[in-house]
């Protein structure tokens, strides 16, 4: 069979990622990413990028893990390189403070992070409102830097980039041996998963240079994120809010939160406000799936619905992605052997 | 009540705020003086980095080890406040890197979260078998000596643009209490073979992906002639020469390319930081500060000196710690003279 055709579907970070690991897994494939939106204006763009997990309800932790390790694993050595200032990959310390001494004193990625141990009473200190906290140092991956990379990773590996809204994947089916859906919370309506749903995150970016160290509440609402060129201050967890405008009494509910954590923020300058809807669901959807109409077969790969942990596990997922497609092409290539028979 | 200070570094400065702070209130007619040829930015305190952070070995003196720590805790008392950012104030954490394993320093309990390196970490560092992490202070004297000033201005201090040349031309002027911070020219004013030059040279880039310091150690080089990289506000500085007896303030190009390549080698993606400025400075080097009242006497004038001055390259580390000490100096000067006012007669 000729050299197969794979399109990913979406240019955000799982489709980009999932890209590059089919190029790197199967260099015999013609691949190409489709995408109504590319950085900078994907839900990753507004993603602080930090590499601390969201917990799945739905996947087992030993997996969760091996994704995380895998991605962390990568990005280390890309953070060690002379590519780290163009990739926006780069090592981050900080603290993460809890209000309440949690029942669980170590979270499963504790020994994949630098340096976990708990905070000391003297570091506890600077948080007055909080009795228990944990350090570490993990990665941090800017984007659009990121995105940007990968795009150009991309393109020298000979993938074509296209702009193009996807309505259906069907529609692909002529071009197409194989589709990867990357498609964010474009899922929801492409290919109508009820079970995906937004969890709306509002953030704000400000330029304070003096920030080194991260600090983020254990509830997952306020983070002082540093990054680069901006510091992200967040957050909020909205679940099922589709707007992606702003709303100034959030912006500064935001602010004042990450005021009491870090009160230097006060004199931070240049604020921008962004907005992103978090794929929620209870797991990754990442398994194959055959579509068929009239005898004819679209084989399709899913890889999608990374909620809050995009970021943390997705070049594992990419890489579980990359080798379903392997599986698809495999079976593309037996079935076709079948048929000269 | 003339007290005059001498140098206005870093040393120089603080002395100043900490004496004014103690005793304006106590001594109605304190008059502070600050007299120097050199201004912020043009300080040796200036080119320093800013890193909080002492010599690994404090040879057992408890008292330079005492200064750091009250330092430590002036400073983090600071950090929540407003003035934090305007003081170039901030947290900053890293790594201090060995070859071999090292007892843990003094400081190991001032600074926040002291503990060794895991075997992942130093695989960050091939060549380092062994090091330190620990979350400690920046203080940028580009916006520290001018928050200073502003400080000491505001309390009505009087500044002025001139190099004094003995002790003498300031106590005849009529100032009664000299603060000798003159740093790396102390010898100027008076001859001291223990203060020598320790000529450091930076480069400073733009490499704002870099969050950690990074100070190497070598036991063969010694203390700062090792690479190191510190992040600042704005540039990251790098550095690593500690040259005794050099008195040269030029920029070195044999220095510069030792500099650059092993901070290169310590951290890879320094690679494509753009180069912004370079600078040499000559920490004023002594085995110990030398922080000490002398009464010097000519004619039948004599003149208080209160000596503050060889911190070599903890100057920030330690300064407000002598401050302090220097403050209580002048505290027991005024007692003297109060003691040696006379007496009301009794009618």
């Amino acid at each position: 069979m000729a050299a197969p055709k794979v399109a990913v579907v979406g240019a955000g970070l799982i489709g980009l990622s999932t890209a590059l690991c089919i190029v790197e897994t199967c260099p015999s494939c013609s691949v190409a990413v489709l995408s109504d939106q590319f950085s900078p204006n994907t839900t990753s763009d507004v993603a602080a990028g930090i590499l601390i997990p969201h917990t799945y309800p739905g996947t087992a932790i030993h997996v969760q893990k091996q994704w995380f390790k895998e991605t962390f694993t990568y990005l280390f050595a890309i953070s060690n390189s002379a590519e780290a200032s163009e990739s926006g990959i780069h090592l981050v310390s900080g603290w993460q403070i809890f209000k309440n001494t949690p029942k669980e004193e170590s979270p499963f990625w504790s020994d994949v992070v630098l340096g976990f141990r708990p905070m000391s009473k003297a570091e506890l200190q600077k948080f007055p409102q909080h009795q228990f906290g944990q350090a570490f140092t993990t990665l941090k991956c800017d984007c659009p830097p990121y995105l940007l990379w990968l795009e150009k990773r991309l393109k020298a590996a000979g993938v074509q980039m296209y702009t193009r809204k996807v309505s259906d994947l069907w529609e692909l089916h002529s071009e197409y041996n194989v589709v990867v859906n990357c498609a964010g919370i474009g899922a929801h309506h492409l290919v109508g998963d009820e079970k995906l749903f937004p969890i709306r995150g509002q953030v704000v970016e400000v330029h304070a240079p003096w920030v080194k160290n991260f600090i983020r509440d254990a509830d997952g609402s306020t983070y002082i994120y540093p990054g680069i060129h901006r510091v992200t201050l967040g957050g909020t967890r909205e679940k099922e809010n589709w707007s992606l405008s702003p709303d100034p009494d959030t912006t500064k509910d935001i602010f004042d939160r990450c005021c009491s954590l870090e009160p230097s923020l006060q004199g931070a300058q240049d604020v921008k406000v962004k907005v992103g809807l978090r794929p929620s669901r209870q797991s990754v959807r990442l398994n194959r799936e055959v579509l068929s109409q009239g005898g004819v077969k679209l084989l399709v790969v899913h890889n999608y619905g990374h909620g809050a942990g995009g970021f943390s596990v997705h070049r594992g997922t990419a890489k579980e992605a990359a080798r379903l497609v392997g599986e698809c092409i495999a079976a593309l290539r037996g079935s076709s052997s079948r048929a000269k028979l | 009540m003339r007290v005059a200070v001498i140098g206005a570094g870093v040393i120089g400065l603080s002395s100043a705020l900490c004496i004014h702070q103690q005793y304006h209130s106590l001594v109605p007619s304190l008059q502070l003086e600050v007299y120097a040829d050199c201004y912020t930015p043009g300080t040796t305190s200036d080119g320093a980095a800013g890193l909080w952070q002492p010599y690994l070995s404090d040879h057992g003196n408890l008292q330079e080890t005492l200064w750091n720590k009250e330092t430590f805790d002036h400073l983090l008392g600071h950090l929540g406040s407003p003035a934090a950012q305007e003081m170039g104030l901030f947290l900053v954490s890293g790594y201090n890197l060995f070859t071999q394993p090292v007892p843990d320093p003094s400081w190991r309990n001032i600074v926040l979260g002291f503990r060794n390196l895991t075997p992942k970490e130093l695989e960050l560092f091939p060549g380092y078998s062994y090091g330190w992490f620990n979350t400690a202070l920046m203080l940028e004297c580009r916006s520290y000596l001018p928050w200073l000033t502003d400080k000491l201005m505001q309390r009505g201090v009087k500044f002025f643009h001139k190099k004094v040349e003995s002790f003498q031309e300031v106590s005849l002027d009529g100032v009664d209490v000299v603060i000798n911070c003159t740093g790396m020219r102390a010898g100027e004013l008076q001859p001291d073979p223990e203060l020598q030059p320790g000529r450091g040279q930076i480069i400073k880039v733009l490499a704002p992906w870099v969050k950690h310091f990074i100070v190497t150690h070598s036991t063969q080089s010694g203390i700062y002639n090792s690479p190191y990289i510190i992040p600042g506000s704005e540039f990251t500085v790098l550095g690593g020469v500690n040259q005794s007896g050099n008195w040269s303030e030029e920029n070195s190009a044999q220095d510069h390319k030792t500099i650059w390549e092993s901070c290169c080698r310590l951290l890879p993606s320094l690679q494509k930081a753009k180069v912004v400025q370079e600078w040499s400075g000559l920490r004023p080097t002594r085995p110990r500060v030398r922080l000490e009242r002398e009464t010097i006497a000519h004619g039948h004038r004599q003149a208080e000196v209160i000596h503050n001055y060889g911190h070599g390259g903890f100057g920030i580390t330690i300064h407000w710690g002598c401050a302090m000490a220097a403050a209580r100096l002048v505290g027991s000067i005024l007692q003297e003279k109060q003691l040696a006012r006379p007496r009301q007669p009794r009618l």
